[in-house]
């Protein structure tokens, strides 16, 4: 029964799996400090023109292995408290685009797919054949195509992808900094309660041998 | 030691009680592994309320601050993300539990008599966790936090002459807003301890009728054990393999049960495409999907709760033995299984025709399967016994016999060599 149940369980998950990201690009991310370090900056540059990233504060780079010197290059004249909140005010951002461009520090994990959603919104504009620039996975999206992908040449698109395969990185460390502390400690944890478990179940073992050999198994 | 233990005895029965309840508490020796799940309960309830009275601690119950609350514990709080993950991953286990717990009831039916009030109690006890769950879901005031409960509460709607007044009053608002997350949040908080003397009505109860066990039958007094230390331990080896499930969600998939759209803080403006209950709702909320009407679907998704506490009246079979016994009650069981499976599937489809069939055959199985029991469970009941006692009871016992012969005879040998 069991083991009818374990499979069971397996289908449905299998299934619950397969609803979403059929369109998504495929994406590795690399997280290493100079990508993400790449990604920041791009953020910082060109992002910043519209997003806040307001759960971001620059001390907290370091995080992602910038030194003082590199944050303090990024930060201009803000505080290495201040978040990196966007250079233009929200209002005017407002009478731009009609709404307020959402807050990015959570970007990576408030779309179903994450990093690869980030990465396949900003690879999918073209211009169609009336000349006007959309984009595919999201049509009509307010957000123009500020990296130029849809008016690029084949060359000039890898050098895109790979800019934003960086910035996807960043938004997926922005979206959980502890993530990697997270998985590290997530091992020893999982270490010990292997070694634990494994000790109370030769404990059990035998307490249970005082009541003699009269086995359960057969219930 | 031995004096201050004296000293308390006479002012409190603490020995008595550890021997009443624990060194001496009869346990029946053959309980599996599927027994563990009861005590699993009750350590998540502990987890839930020692990690969310931390969480309270810096969280705040107010619309334009708690979903930047819940991103300050996550970032800026020690461990906050630890807490919270535990918290938000440990909602998940506490109802995985509780529903296997639940299918452990229903296979070994162990809400025949005398056990009704131990299926009751637990009956009040998933109906408190599922309104605690649901309240704690809007606190982080995301997008489907706050369009859940705007589902869920507008439900209330179907009460005769007061639905709209009962919505508002459950609200305190005419939309969910800062009073409901207020509110939601003070119930969030006292519903557990709540919980935690439902928790002791059921054990007072458990230990006044004693465990079950798989085969149904009241066992002899030399076929039960001590809880202590032969389920202790079994207890803690369980309680370690469900750890290393649980902290791997914990540390490595935490973010399987948050929604994406719940990391969009709530805009009442903005109605998210697909709204979703968490899982462990799904095939409830299909049911209710499935029936067109509103006063027809809230009837039917709470008759699918509540029909359980019926059990003990439904199932009409005079053995006792639970579905291992039974060969149609074991496939009735299975079937049921894989049809909340399958609501659970439906629920989380956004609606379309083709699940709306799914979600209404699925629904019509689930209850089938609480209508049909009597008529059924009183022929599968009259063929067993035609048929004489099933193969496996008369090998067990048989079996059993054997067994306690060999070990007399093992015994007498160890004797006659001393």
């Amino acid at each position: 029964m069991i083991r009818l149940l374990l499979c069971l369980m397996v289908l449905h998950w299998g299934a619950a799996l397969a609803i979403e990201e059929h369109e998504l690009k495929d994406l590795k991310l690399d997280m290493s400090p100079a990508s993400l370090k790449q990604g920041v900056e791009t953020v910082n540059n060109v992002c910043r023109g519209c997003h806040d990233l307001k759960f971001i504060s620059f001390a907290s780079l370091e995080g992602i292995g910038l030194t003082t010197q590199e944050i303090d290059d990024l930060r201009g004249d803000a505080k290495p408290a201040d978040r990196l909140m966007s250079y233009v005010p929200a209002e005017a951002r407002h009478a731009t685009y009609g709404v307020v461009p959402p807050d990015l520090s959570l970007m990576a994990r408030a779309r179903e797919g994450g990093a690869r959603y980030i990465y396949t919104l900003l690879t999918s504009f073209h211009t169609d054949a009336e000349g006007k620039l959309d984009n595919t996975l999201f049509p009509g999206v307010r957000m123009p195509d500020i990296l130029g992908y849809a008016g690029a040449n084949a060359e000039e698109r890898r050098a895109i992808e790979d800019q934003v395969t960086h910035v996807a990185a960043f938004l997926e460390w922005a979206s959980d900094p502890n993530a990697e502390k997270r998985h590290h400690i997530g091992w020893y944890v999982l270490g010990y309660l292997a070694v634990l478990s494994f000790l109370l179940y030769k404990v059990k073992k035998r307490v249970w041998s005082r009541l003699g050999a009269m086995h359960t198994s057969g219930f | 030691m031995g004096n201050a233990i004296q000293w308390i005895d006479r002012r409190f029965p603490l020995s008595t009680f550890i021997k009443h309840e624990l060194t001496d508490y009869p346990t029946p020796r053959n309980l599996t592994s599927w027994w563990n799940f009861g005590f699993l309960a009750g350590f998540m309830l502990v987890v839930q309320i020692i990690s969310g009275v931390f969480l309270a601690m810096h969280y705040k119950p107010d619309s334009q601050l708690a979903f930047d609350s819940v991103e300050h514990i996550m970032r800026s709080v020690n461990y906050g993300w630890l807490i919270r993950y535990m918290h938000s991953t440990g909602a998940s286990a506490f109802f995985a539990i509780i529903y296997i717990h639940m299918a452990r009831s229903l296979y070994y039916t162990c809400f025949r008599p005398p056990r009704e009030l131990m299926w009751w109690s637990g009956q009040v006890l998933l109906l408190l966790l599922m309104a605690t769950a649901f309240m704690g879901y809007l606190l982080p005031w995301g997008q489907m936090s706050f369009w859940g409960a705007q589902v869920i509460t507008n439900l209330f709607r179907a009460t005769p002459y007061f639905g709209d007044q009962i919505v508002i009053w459950l609200r305190g608002d005419f939309s969910i807003g800062d009073a409901t997350l207020n509110r939601f949040f003070v119930l969030h908080f006292l519903f557990p301890f709540v919980i935690f003397g439902g928790v002791f009505v059921h054990l007072v109860a458990l230990h006044y009728i004693k465990s079950s066990n798989p085969l149904g039958i009241e066992l002899d007094k030399e076929d039960k054990i001590p809880f202590h230390p032969y389920f202790t331990i079994k207890d803690l080896y369980g309680l370690g393999l469900f750890l290393i499930v649980f902290c791997a969600f914990v540390f490595f998939k935490p973010d399987m049960f948050i929604e994406p759209a719940n990391n969009i803080p709530a805009n009442p403006m903005k109605t998210p495409p697909h709204i979703v209950p968490e899982w462990y709702f799904l095939p409830f909320y299909a049911i209710l999907r499935s029936i067109p009407d509103l006063v027809g679907g809230v009837v039917a998704m709470g008759a699918s709760v509540l029909i359980f506490a019926a059990l003990p009246y439904l199932d009409r079979s005079t053995i006792p033995a639970g579905a291992h016994y039974r060969p149609v009650y074991r496939v009735m069981f299975l079937v049921f299984v894989l049809d909340v499976l399958a609501l659970g599937y439906v629920g989380a489809q956004p609606p379309s025709d083709e699940m709306l069939l799914y979600g209404r055959l699925a629904s019509l199985l689930y209850f089938a399967m609480f209508f049909l029991l009597p008529s059924i469970s009183i022929r599968e009941d009259r063929w067993l016994r035609k048929r004489g006692l099933p193969k496996a009871v008369e090998a067990f016992i048989e079996a059993e016999q054997a067994e306690i012969e060999r070990q007399k005879a093992a015994r007498r040998r160890r004797r006659g060599a001393a």
